[in-house]
């Protein structure tokens, strides 16, 4: 288990706050891909991908109350 | 992953789950990040990294069972077209601010899944964003904070 704290907020076009971590500082990347992407898939034959991912690295509190440094991606 | 065009017939969804606390969001080796605030460029690298496949977001959101587990890669970056913005919010439960650019990005991507015992490889062609950001934030506690300690805020790594 992770003593870090979660955050429910995600907001699909970036308009809000990148980070699902909160209690952080640091650096953020967000990145929101839409539904066009080509995909190749033997098993079910998905012809396309959409996608959302971030990543945040800095210092965060953790629910010990101390500060952790950390990188986390949101997949 | 969809089979239909424009987000329909789901039938991939590959995310961390929610076991750890987090939402969808779990640890990464710090060398998989880079980012280069004053060139408004970043990077994001995974290899093999374990992840679930819940089907589609509804089943993943409503609780449901993983259909298989993937070793995804993938890698991202995070440049051109970029537009300074600096942004505060302190009437959210979570205040923050964050100071950046928005971005272009693209991403591919590739997973070698097991379902039902049948290992193949999926894959993702490279595709740009349609949004991208890369900034410094602080939230939380930290939102009232005034320093700017640079090696306080993930420059380092971890």
């Amino acid at each position: 288990m992770l003593d870090t704290a979660c955050k429910m907020e995600v907001v699909a076009d970036g308009s809000g706050d990148g980070s699902t971590i909160r209690d952080f500082k640091g650096q953020i990347g967000v990145s929101e891909f839409p539904p066009t992407g080509a995909a190749s898939d033997p098993f079910f034959g998905g012809k396309f991908w959409a996608a959302d991912v971030r990543f945040m690295k800095g210092v965060f509190v953790g629910r010990d109350n101390a500060r952790h440094r950390g990188t986390f991606a949101f997949i | 992953m969809f089979v239909g065009a424009g987000g329909s017939q789901q039938v991939h969804d590959y995310n961390p789950g929610e076991e750890n606390g987090l939402f969808w969001t779990v640890p990464i080796p710090s060398n998989s990040v880079h980012l280069d605030l004053e060139d408004a460029t970043a990077a994001l690298a995974l290899s093999n990294f374990l992840i679930d496949d819940y089907g589609s977001v509804g089943n993943a959101i409503s609780g449901g069972k993983e259909i298989g587990t993937a070793l995804l890669s993938m890698h991202i970056r995070w440049g051109g077209s970029a537009r300074r913005f600096n942004v505060v919010n302190g009437g959210l439960p979570t205040p923050f601010r964050a100071t950046g650019f928005t971005t272009g990005a693209t991403m591919s991507w590739s997973a070698v899944e097991t379902i039902g015992g049948v290992t193949h490889t999926v894959k993702g062609e490279k595709n740009e964003a349609d949004f991208g950001l890369v900034a410094r934030e602080r939230n939380g506690v930290f939102f009232a904070q005034n320093d700017d300690d640079q090696n306080d805020d993930g420059g380092n790594g971890d």
